[in-house]
């Protein structure tokens, strides 16, 4: 097989902060995910309702239960913890060579 | 991955990339339709890559260019692993009854090396080097042109079409040859529109060569033949054609390929015979340069850009054609090439003749 660009050559670049570049890519991969989910969820929905497993009334009207919500909770609660800026374990002081050695 | 998933990763791409070649576009030209304005003179290309780089626009319009393309092909929904993960039950498209016939590879052949030097369009391993290679081309040319239908069919009949009638009266058994033919979608409308026609296919690609063989006994085509060789070097007898052409070849060769291939050609045609071939060069101003010139670059077609700087009417000549003209094609009855306000090719038709 002929050699591809997996052998190592690096990407092209369009912003000035080369790391723009990614933050574009990882965020155009997640919406294509997103769009391959609610196509997929659209159509289970529609199949539900046509076969009269679920109304469309209580696919309308179906809220998260208690844990369901929880759930929700915690997904909001991690995505803002990412955002903190804080260190989540002990990180070493700047003046630690200097204490122990 | 799942059918569905698939096709529904794919069309999230197509629907981005409508809106790249629609609104950011057209956005991006207005600008400098005001900066020319504003300056009191148009832009030359100089001014264009100076005033559009830095604009966060043009930036997003660039990224989403080459990104959204390495995602049809490479990406979680791609492509490539699509058609990899099927290989063996979609090579039963590269087969069919009487395609052995309609085929000829040359055993151990050696491509060219500038066309291993690049995976085109960002395909990965190109379109010559898997079983699936030809499939995985065919199935991301249907997308090509994002403004058209997903049929092959409508631009390469039109210009079929103006062919055979601006050549004159061909023999109702015409040789006709196809240079850079792919899985054979130019080929096609030839074969349907010319059914005496003795038609010769060529290209490098025997992934490509077998679909469209395969394609052409389906269809239960006579007399056509899909040869693997170089454009510029096909093994077809001096003087044995009527018609040459070919469909988005000579931007995908260097300057000295494309060269070689007007030579051929004209060696390969009887006297009074024509060449014909759409590809894109005629660029309405330095807009027109600047994104094309990027899109070579980002689409890894890099000889565009230098096909642009060529005098193929000179070229052309120099090898001994004459009548040579070069005409902005419309590939939709709706479109007007001058005043399209939407991303296109720059489709051109460049028409020679043979002395007689």
């Amino acid at each position: 097989m002929a050699q591809t660009g997996q052998d190592g050559q690096t990407e092209q670049h369009f912003f000035k902060d080369p790391v723009q570049d990614r933050l574009m890519a990882v965020c155009m991969t997640l919406a294509n995910e997103l769009w391959v989910t609610r196509s997929r969820l659209m159509t289970l929905e529609t199949l539900l309702a046509e076969k009269q497993l679920v109304s469309p009334d209580e696919l309308a009207t179906a809220g998260p239960s208690t844990d369901q919500q929880a759930a929700l909770d915690n997904f909001a609660d991690a995505l803002i913890a990412a955002l903190n800026d804080r260190q989540a374990s002990r990180g070493a002081e700047a003046d630690i060579l200097k204490k122990f050695s | 991955m799942q059918e569905q998933d698939f096709l529904a990763g794919q069309a999230f791409l197509l629907a981005m990339k409508k809106r790249w070649t629609t609104g950011l576009y057209s956005q991006l030209q207005e600008k400098c339709h005001l900066q020319a304005a504003r300056n009191g003179q148009p832009l030359q290309l100089a001014d264009i890559r100076t005033f559009l780089e830095p604009d966060p626009d043009y930036q997003i319009f660039a990224w989403l260019e080459r990104h959204l393309q390495k995602m049809k092909y490479s990406g979680p929904y791609g492509l490539a692993p699509y058609h990899r993960e099927r290989t063996e039950q979609l090579s039963a498209q590269l087969t069919a009854e009487g395609a052995a016939e309609r085929l000829e590879l040359a055993d151990d052949f050696e491509q060219p090396a500038y066309y291993q030097a690049v995976d085109i369009h960002q395909q990965p391993g190109g379109v010559w080097s898997e079983a699936v290679s030809g499939l995985i081309y065919e199935r991301g040319a249907r997308t090509t042109t994002p403004m058209l239908g997903q049929e092959h069919r409508d631009l390469h009949d039109r210009f079929a079409e103006l062919v055979l009638e601006n050549v004159g009266q061909l023999p109702q058994r015409a040789a006709i040859l196809d240079l850079g033919c792919g899985f054979g979608k130019s080929t096609r409308p030839f074969w349907e529109l010319a059914p005496e026609a003795i038609i010769t296919g060529v290209d490098l690609a025997a992934p490509c060569l077998q679909l469209a063989a395969a394609e052409a006994a389906r269809a239960g085509r006579q007399n056509i033949l899909f040869r693997q060789a170089d454009a510029r070097d096909t093994g077809c007898a001096p003087e044995s054609q009527d018609l040459v052409t070919s469909t988005m070849l000579l931007h995908e060769m260097p300057g000295t390929g494309l060269r070689a291939m007007l030579a051929e050609s004209f060696q390969l045609l009887k006297p009074g015979g024509w060449a014909v071939h759409l590809d894109f060069w005629l660029l309405r101003d330095a807009f027109d340069r600047f994104i094309f010139e990027g899109h070579s670059q980002r689409n890894n077609e890099p000889f565009m850009r230098a096909l642009f700087d060529m005098d193929i009417k000179a070229e052309a000549e120099a090898v001994g054609f004459e009548a040579v003209e070069l005409t902005a094609f419309a590939e939709d009855s709706n479109i007007d090439p001058e005043s399209w306000p939407f991303w296109r090719f720059p489709w051109t038709v460049f028409a020679m003749q043979k002395p007689a």
